[in-house]
């Protein structure tokens, strides 16, 4: 279980990594964290010719929020957001509040175990792509945009068009992925995140996101996002729970009826982990679970 | 004062603790030898083409086959040459070996290595293998798959299940598993240049025994190997057999004239070391109207695997099966098949317990199983058919000295309070959410048996006896040579306990020497819970010897008479006088002042002795809490309780950590642990991602009774411990996940009990009956 | 251009570990857990998996614990590496951790005993009043197959309890 051969570069700025990218194209592959990229090529199931090591890179650990957008450097580790804080435009650090701010901790804590999350980073695993990975989750659910840079240019990429297959990005080769962008979910939100594994810190077999915006006046619900991972070869929304949620109000039926809608709508592959049916049954507990924590966490 | 009995720090600890054990892996300087495995569960080898060296090269130097034998007429005898021959058995098998300068390089040197295979229908799984027209893993050998098939019956069984009052029939299953030593297996050759004497180190339990299979294999005689067995980090019974690569190794260094190490990676130890616990029983019970087990009949198989292993063979788990099946019950009839069938998998070995937790988890369902249905409670249909009569002799012969089978489930079901737990299941299933279930479990664990139990396998080689020699050298200080091979049991502390009472010496001052053919009498090594009882005796009897000598001098030199010399605290007293002498200077005596010793006593200060008793069964109560989490078959372990019984404790800190760590594992036989192959025997679960040891967040605190019967059925009044843990927990847990569910009509008698496992049984249950779950509620999980 | 190290040529490396400096040659492909246990004689850190399960070759980086398994040696130039060779005193003696693990019976067979220590050195140094739950938590992170985990929990909450990593 040692890795094949690589050649190696450890560029200190974007522009040389962008340069490298470039040259190499898509023999090369880009190591931040490492920590999902490192065990498959000591399992020789990924070999890159070479490796963009962008560790000593500066300027990709920025957490900032403006104009409702939070933008998450791509190699912030995961440790961070178990007490998400951000700078301000006068260069001043302070934790994030709301929504998002209860919510990314609890997300976070699922990822690997600790010493993973002192190294992995944000973007690594928005990259890597599993498609049960916590962060994949969340950006499918909250409609992220993750910020790809090229040699003269930079794109943003909706979680929609971004997340193509299992490991598969919309990532071109010569792109490096600088930031991911997830709105800032205003105090109208609820939002929970729900999932189950087998061990401590293992992937989620399924996990479950649900965010919803109740109208202040009638506390019904206004607009829905849930999302699961587990279930396909990317995370996925499912249309059918959030219709099932929208103009209605927040309780344990209309969370059973809509974990019902989910379960009935997701297509999963069976796989060692997890039958098909079996997965079913863990949308359908998920999806109602990240619900009632959504609505518990209000208050 | 006495040190036995005394939970004294080990003395195995420092270097482990500062990073200054050696273990096979840490030693170096030598190349790397990597295996080529074949990627396909059947076929025929039709070329090996590359950088590497096969069969042909074993057979050129004459290297001979491995044959582990059963004297039996149902068993199949089979030659194993130590790379694959003509034909491939199972995914993982070795065909071929590399050896590069480096790990890294090998494996590059692997990849270039091409196997022509042409691939064969394979049997995969029990029953897959024993299907009518199923494809034979040694065709040219044997007809069917069935390797190994014991059966007897006691007169009158059928009758008695006839005339029973009620029949429980069950079918009990236990997937695959890994033994999972967290230091993957691993061997170092270093042949010397003149001479030709080889030093192999590898990661073993029993060394004397490997160094004769290998020299056997090799035609070399024993003189020129010497086998080491350096810190050995866990082994549970994987490291017991022969690995064939472990002798390709030594075959390389001698071949080769360099050193040539092979460490195992964890992918392979998945793949292509042992498992074990493959089997399947159906049981048919029969009961009399006051709920005693009057007979018992059952159809065992075990999947073995494509090999056998040497020397215990494939029969170890199949006939283990067939004779300790009645367990720690008076049952009087009882009748068994028991097969072992082989199939395209890995091979299997014995693995910490070897059939005994599936056997208890048969048991232990069939008697909650049976509680159910006749209305009594389970602690009381145990305490009903529990034997308490001692010594009971089993339906298979099997003398069981005196235990506290009764006693012992007493306690923990006192210590647990049974009454409180009850009120608490009483209000989660009213609220919903996660069931809270107990389960109890009762058993023996036969420990500590020497050659006669042995004899009794007719295996090829008959283990048995341990030696040990025991020797204190001029300052005083006492050194002990066992055959015995511990690898972190703690097996040299508490040996040094027993030296230290018997010597009237500090445990400081003695040392053990073991797992070494160049420093240690011939011994067969620590497997099966025997090292505490049979290197313990052997000590004993030697440190006995020693002190006797001892006394002898120091009656001598304080003009007394030995029966009136004490030895304690490193000085030899006339009891009840202050006249005494330090042993230190008894020493001296004893080897540079002979003329001062009792005429015709011999110089110096040495002793030896053997130890091979029949046997005994220490005995234990499990008791397990879990909750359920019925949407998602999420099993949570709340609570564990043992109470043990292992007759006199040498070390209680070392019985307990024995304890402990035999009970996770059993935990993770019953909730998490299955290597998984799929339909082709291509096997599934090559990583820690796949294949699912515990964390500690799996694994609750174990709370521990002793009672202490202590046996005469062994010398220092000691039963062996090792294999309990993993024994009970097992039928703890899949009656308590039971016990949790039983009020939604849920039967589950499978185990790992996964997740999907439990919930499919809620959700079969939810089908059979109108009254169970409303499957498509879905209950709310309290808010964290 | 940033400078390119070919894949099957060695590199000069210096990695610093325990305070000293160790000058190696490696393959850009050479883990930091390979590098120390072969290049630099350390064979304290163990390999159990080498895909970062297991975490038997966990070592400090920088304070943190890490598994050296996933990183590469040439990554890990610069910073200040730490392994169990460094926890005892040169005169010898124990650290706290180490006493604790030896009283508490945190250790059998010992081969997930380094691991283990630099886990919970870098967990306490970090956050030295980590609460129990969290301390089971971040202690899920490495695997023992002989303990059962009870009397290593029992060995690092004694210490926490202590104050003394």
């Amino acid at each position: 279980m040692k890795p094949a051969r690589f050649a190696y570069t450890a560029p200190d700025t974007v522009e040389g990594t962008l340069d490298a990218l470039d040259r190499f194209g898509d023999e090369a592959k880009v190591l931040s964290g490492g920590q999902s990229l490192v065990p498959m090529m000591n399992f020789r199931l990924a070999r890159p010719e070479v490796i963009v090591d962008i560790g000593r890179v500066g300027g990709l650990d920025g957490m900032s929020a403006a104009n409702g957008t939070l933008t998450v450097g791509a190699r912030v580790i995961h440790a961070r957001l178990e007490v998400p804080a951000v700078t301000t435009p006068d260069g001043r650090r302070e934790p994030l509040g709301g929504v998002l701010g209860s919510l990314l901790p609890e997300v976070a804590r699922f990822v690997g175990h600790l010493p993973i999350r002192v190294r992995g980073t944000f973007g690594g695993s928005i990259a890597h792509a599993d498609p049960a990975a916590e962060w994949c989750i969340l950006a499918r659910t909250l409609d992220a945009e993750m910020v790809a840079l090229r040699r003269g240019g930079e794109r943003a990429i909706p979680a929609a068009d971004f997340f193509e297959t299992v490991f598969t990005t919309a990532l071109a080769p010569e792109e490096l992925l600088v930031a991911v962008r997830l709105p800032i979910l205003g105090d109208d939100w609820r939002a929970g995140f729900c999932e189950f594994s087998r061990r401590a810190g293992d992937f989620a077999v399924v996990a479950g996101m649900t965010a919803v915006r109740l109208e202040p006046a009638t506390g019904a619900i206004a607009e829905a996002r849930v999302g699961v991972g587990g279930v396909a070869g990317v995370p996925v929304r499912l249309g059918g729970a959030e219709a099932t949620l929208v103009g209605e109000t927040p309780g344990a039926e209309l969370h059973a009826a809509a974990a019902e809608t989910a379960a009935g709508e997701v297509d999963p592959v069976g796989d060692l982990h997890g039958s098909a049916a079996y997965r079913r049954d863990l949308v359908r507990a998920m999806v109602a679970r990240a619900l009632a924590q959504g609505a518990g966490a209000s208050g | 004062m006495s040190w036995v009995g005394r939970s004294i720090r080990r003395v195995e600890d420092p270097a482990l603790l500062c990073g200054a054990g050696t273990f096979v892996g840490d030693i170096g300087g030598a190349a790397s030898a990597r295996f080529v495995r074949s990627p396909v569960a059947s076929g025929l080898v039709r070329a090996v083409r590359g950088p590497a060296y096969t069969i042909a090269d074993l057979d050129a130097d004459e290297v001979g086959n491995i044959e582990a034998v059963l004297h039996r007429p149902d068993y199949v005898r089979l030659a194993q040459p130590l790379l694959a021959r003509e034909r491939v058995r199972y995914v993982g098998e070795p065909v071929a070996v590399v050896v590069g300068a480096t790990a890294a390089e090998a494996e590059d040197l692997a990849e270039q290595v091409e196997l022509d295979i042409e691939p064969l229908p394979a049997a995969v799984g029990l029953e897959a293998a024993l299907a009518p027209g199923a494809p034979l893993v040694h065709p040219s050998e044997s007809e069917s798959n069935v390797m190994v098939a014991g059966e007897m019956a006691t007169p009158g069984l059928a009758e008695a299940l006839e005339g029973a009052h009620a029949i429980v029939e069950l079918e009990i299953t236990s997937g695959r598993q890994a033994a999972l030593p967290l230091e993957a297996r691993g061997s170092h050759a270093v042949t010397e240049r003149f001479g030709g004497r080889t030093t192999l180190h590898a990661s073993i339990q029993a060394p004397h025994m490997i160094r004769t299979v290998i020299c056997d294999l090799l035609g070399m005689p024993e003189a020129d190997l010497r086998v080491v067995a350096p810190d050995v980090g866990g082994a549970f019974g994987q490291k017991l057999p022969l690995a064939r690569e472990d002798a390709v190794v030594v075959w390389l260094s001698r071949r080769l004239g360099r050193p040539v190490a092979w460490i195992e990676d964890r992918s392979e130890n998945l793949m292509a070391s042992w498992h074990s616990r493959e089997q399947r029983y159906r049981l048919r019970a029969g009961f009399d109207a006051s709920a005693h087990l009057e007979a018992l009949q059952a159809d065992v198989a075990a999947n073995v695997g494509a090999w056998p292993c040497y020397p215990i063979t494939w029969g170890v788990e199949p006939l283990m099966a067939l004779a300790e099946l009645p367990g720690p019950y008076t049952l009087e009839h009882y009748g068994v098949r028991s097969r072992g069938v082989a199939s395209h998998t890995c091979p299997m070995s014995p693995y910490r317990g070897v059939s005994r937790p599936v056997i208890t988890l048969a048991l232990e369902r069939l008697m909650d199983i049976a509680a159910a249905r006749l209305g009594v409670d389970p602690v009381e249909i145990r305490r009903r058919n529990l034997q308490s009569d001692f010594p009971h002799t089993s339906p298979t012969g099997l003398r069981h000295d005196e235990g506290t089978y009764r006693e012992a489930m007493e306690q923990a079901v006192s210590h647990v309070d049974l009454g409180a737990f009850r009120a608490r299941q009483h209000a989660a299933r009213a609220a919903g959410g996660p069931q809270p279930g107990i389960g109890i479990c009762t058993f023996s664990e036969r420990t500590g048996y020497g050659t006669p139990a042995f004899a009794a396998r007719a295996m090829g080689v008959t283990p048995g006896y341990e030696n040990v020699e025991l020797s204190m050298d001029p300052s005083g200080y006492v050194t002990l040579r066992i055959g015995a091979s511990p690898h972190g049991q703690g097996l040299e502390t508490a040996l040094s306990q027993i030296v230290a009472d018997e010597v009237g010496t500090d445990p400081g001052r003695v040392r053990v020497v073991a797992s070494d053919t160049d420093r240690t009498p011939y011994g067969w090594g620590s497997f099966a819970s025997r090292a505490m009882v049979l290197a313990g005796g052997a000590t004993y009897l030697a440190a006995q010897k020693l002190a006797s000598q001892l006394g002898s001098l120091a009656a001598e030199v304080l003009e007394a008479a030995a029966d009136d010399i004490v030895l304690a605290d490193g000085r030899a007293t006339v009891a009840g006088t202050s006249v005494g002498v330090e042993v230190a200077e008894l020493a001296r005596i004893a080897h540079h002042h002979t003329q001062r010793l009792p005429a015709g006593a011999t110089p110096g200060l040495s002793a030896q002795a053997g130890y091979d008793p029949a046997g005994t069964f220490s005995n234990a109560c499990h008791v397990a809490e879990v909750d359920v989490d019925p949407d998602t078959g999420g099993v949570s372990m709340r609570r564990f309780v043992v109470v043990e019984d292992a007759g006199r404790l040498i070390n209680p800190m070392i019985a307990d950590g024995q304890i402990r760590g035999g009970v996770a594992q059993g935990i993770a036989n019953a909730l998490l642990e299955e290597v998984v192959y799929d339909d082709d025997g291509n096997i599934l679960t090559t990583s820690l991602m796949d294949y699912l040891p515990p964390t500690v967040a799996e694994i609750p605190d174990i709370e521990i009774l002793h009672l202490e019967t202590v046996s005469d059925a062994t010398v220092t009044g000691a039963k062996g411990l090792g294999e309990g843990g993993t024994i009970g927990a097992p039928a703890a847990v899949l009656n308590a996940v039971n016990d949790a569910l039983a009020h939604l009509g849920v039967e589950l008698n499978e185990m790992p009990a996964t997740p999907e496992r439990v919930r499919a049984a809620v959700r079969a249950a939810a089908g059979r009956s109108p009254a169970g779950e409303n499957d498509r509620s879905t209950q709310e999980a309290p808010v964290r | 251009m940033t400078e390119i190290s070919a894949a099957d040529v060695a590199v000069p490396v210096v990695l610093r570990v325990n305070g000293d400096e160790y000058r190696i040659t490696a393959q850009p492909r050479r883990t930091l857990a390979d590098a120390l246990r072969d290049d630099c004689g350390l064979t304290g850190t163990h390999l159990g998996c080498e895909h970062g399960v297991c975490g038997a070759c966990t070592v400090l980086l920088d304070g943190e614990p890490v598994r050296s398994c996933l990183l590469f040696a040439v990554q890990s130039q610069g910073a200040e590496i730490r392994t169990v060779e460094g926890l005892a005193g040169d005169d010898g003696t124990l650290h706290p951790l180490q006493e604790a693990f030896w009283r508490h019976h945190g250790l059998q067979c010992g081969f997930c005993t380094p691991g283990f220590l630099m886990l919970s050195a870098g967990v306490l140094e970090t956050r030295p009043d980590i609460g129990d739950d969290e301390l089971r938590e971040a202690l899920s992170s490495n695997l023992c197959r002989c303990t059962g985990y009870q009397t290593i929990v029992e060995a690092v909450r004694s210490v926490r309890d202590a104050g003394e990593a």
